[in-house]
């Protein structure tokens, strides 16, 4: 059942106080503050954080970006994926004046100046194989609208042809997170994950990687060992600190070889450790595994 | 908990679609999207590789030499892969001198690769699947 935009507009406010705590942007009682001024003077959140001086405009909408689950931190920087920038030819790009930004298996994201472009839609449907688009906003003001509104799709796509949001992810899906500093492995493991129905987060360095289980559900954790920031020993040794994720499947994929680092990582507690470059169907299978030990774990 | 069945068996130096494929299950659409990642990224991950050996700062040669050997290990086990393995360890060691002649070769092997990558994208899965 499609959420009504009450409910929709309920859960992104949820999410971008949820974000803005976790993230360390705001106390929780500024948080409280701002909300209710936002309800006393009938303004958004956003606005009423910034007019309260609690945080400046533009960190306000890169948290809310990410809140809401935008493909991009920064509604300034956009950075489309490869494989949506080759799919779609230049004149329909052009034509409509879209940019495409992501794809999953049947569905193609893209930013449009024009949200509810049915020509853009049909163009991209037809050159691009998928059956079905998804228009995201292109700019604050847009953005701005769409909060008020509660979201824009509602109106527009039909609960048919839109995928779940991940607000209406099932909550049996387990969330794997995968850490990792290199594009191409991280992507890797998502469409391998993706493709046996997994709900993925990523990381880009070991700081990331605890923010994110900080602010979300994780039931088990892919890393690198090597990464900027903070790497994956230091990652492992504070996710076994936390009782949350004492328990937490962590597997180690790298490629720091090695009987010593092998050892080093499972003491530190991970449970299991795979070399790069790894054989997909048997990464897969070892993640299954350390889910199976866990609720073997759990179970006794 | 040993990794050893995990590691492919690709004794080749040369990139093919097939074995790549064979490796994915025949999904030539994740092929594809893992190539397009890899030749828009490898670019940046090389150039923070010349900048690092340019430093001299030999923990940066390692680091960036380790990223980018795990990005192109995902398509090939030597060639590149082996280069930047090489470069990652004169990293560790500190012995930076000669590195140049190194580098050319890594740009040279990871240009090649891009470019069959790259035909792979335009022209997608190759008939029969034999490697």
């Amino acid at each position: 059942m499609t959420p009504s935009p009450r409910d929709r507009a309920a859960r992104i406010l949820e999410s971008f106080g949820h974000a803005l705590i976790h993230e360390g942007v705001i106390t929780s009682d500024e948080l409280e503050r701002a909300l209710a001024h936002a309800r006393q003077s009938g303004v958004a959140l956003q606005d009423s954080l910034v007019t309260l001086g609690l945080l400046d405009e533009q960190t306000a909408y890169r948290v809310l970006a990410r809140a809401v689950d935008l493909p991009f931190a920064d509604l300034h920087v956009v950075q489309p994926s490869p494989l949506a920038r080759h799919l779609v030819p230049a004149s329909v790009l052009q034509r409509h004046e879209v940019l495409p930004l992501d794809v999953d298996d049947s569905r193609i994201r893209y930013l449009t100046a024009t949200p509810f472009d049915a020509d853009a839609e049909r163009a991209i449907s037809m050159t691009t194989g998928r059956g079905r688009t998804q228009a995201l906003i292109t700019c604050r003001s847009d953005l701005r609208a769409a909060l008020a509104a509660g979201w824009p799709h509602d109106d527009h796509t039909n609960s048919a042809r839109q995928g779940p949001s991940p607000q209406e992810t099932s909550p049996a899906r387990s969330s794997v997170l995968i850490v990792d500093d290199e594009a191409t492995t991280r992507t890797l493991v998502r469409l391998l994950l993706e493709r046996d129905g997994y709900r993925v987060i990523e990381a880009t360095n070991g700081r990331h990687a605890l923010a994110l289980v900080a602010a979300q559900s994780v039931d088990l954790v892919v890393i690198d060992l090597l990464m900027p920031e903070l790497d994956g020993y230091g990652v492992i040794v504070e996710l076994r600190r936390q009782q949350r994720h004492v328990a937490t499947p962590i597997v180690v994929v790298t490629t720091e070889e090695g009987p010593v680092v092998e050892k080093q990582v499972l003491d530190l507690g991970a449970d299991d450790y795979i070399l790069k470059p790894f054989e997909p169907t048997v990464l897969i299978s070892r993640i299954k595994a350390a889910f199976r030990r866990q609720r073997l774990g759990g179970a006794e | 908990m040993t990794d050893s069945s995990s590691r492919p068996n690709r004794d080749s130096l040369e990139w093919t679609p097939a074995r790549m494929l064979s490796r994915l299950d025949g999904d030539v659409e994740l092929a594809q999207q893992l190539a397009a990642i890899f030749v828009d990224e490898y670019p940046r991950m090389l150039d923070r590789l010349r900048a690092a050996l340019t430093s001299g700062v030999a923990d940066d040669v390692r680091r960036a030499a380790h990223a980018l050997k795990g990005s192109v290990s995902n398509f090939i086990d030597g060639g590149p892969t082996t280069t930047a393995f090489e470069l990652e360890n004169r990293g560790r060691s500190g012995q930076l001198e000669g590195t140049s002649a190194v580098l050319d070769r890594l740009e040279r092997e990871l240009a090649a690769l891009s470019t069959s990558l790259r035909q792979f994208q335009s022209k997608g899965a190759p008939p029969g699947r034999e490697s």
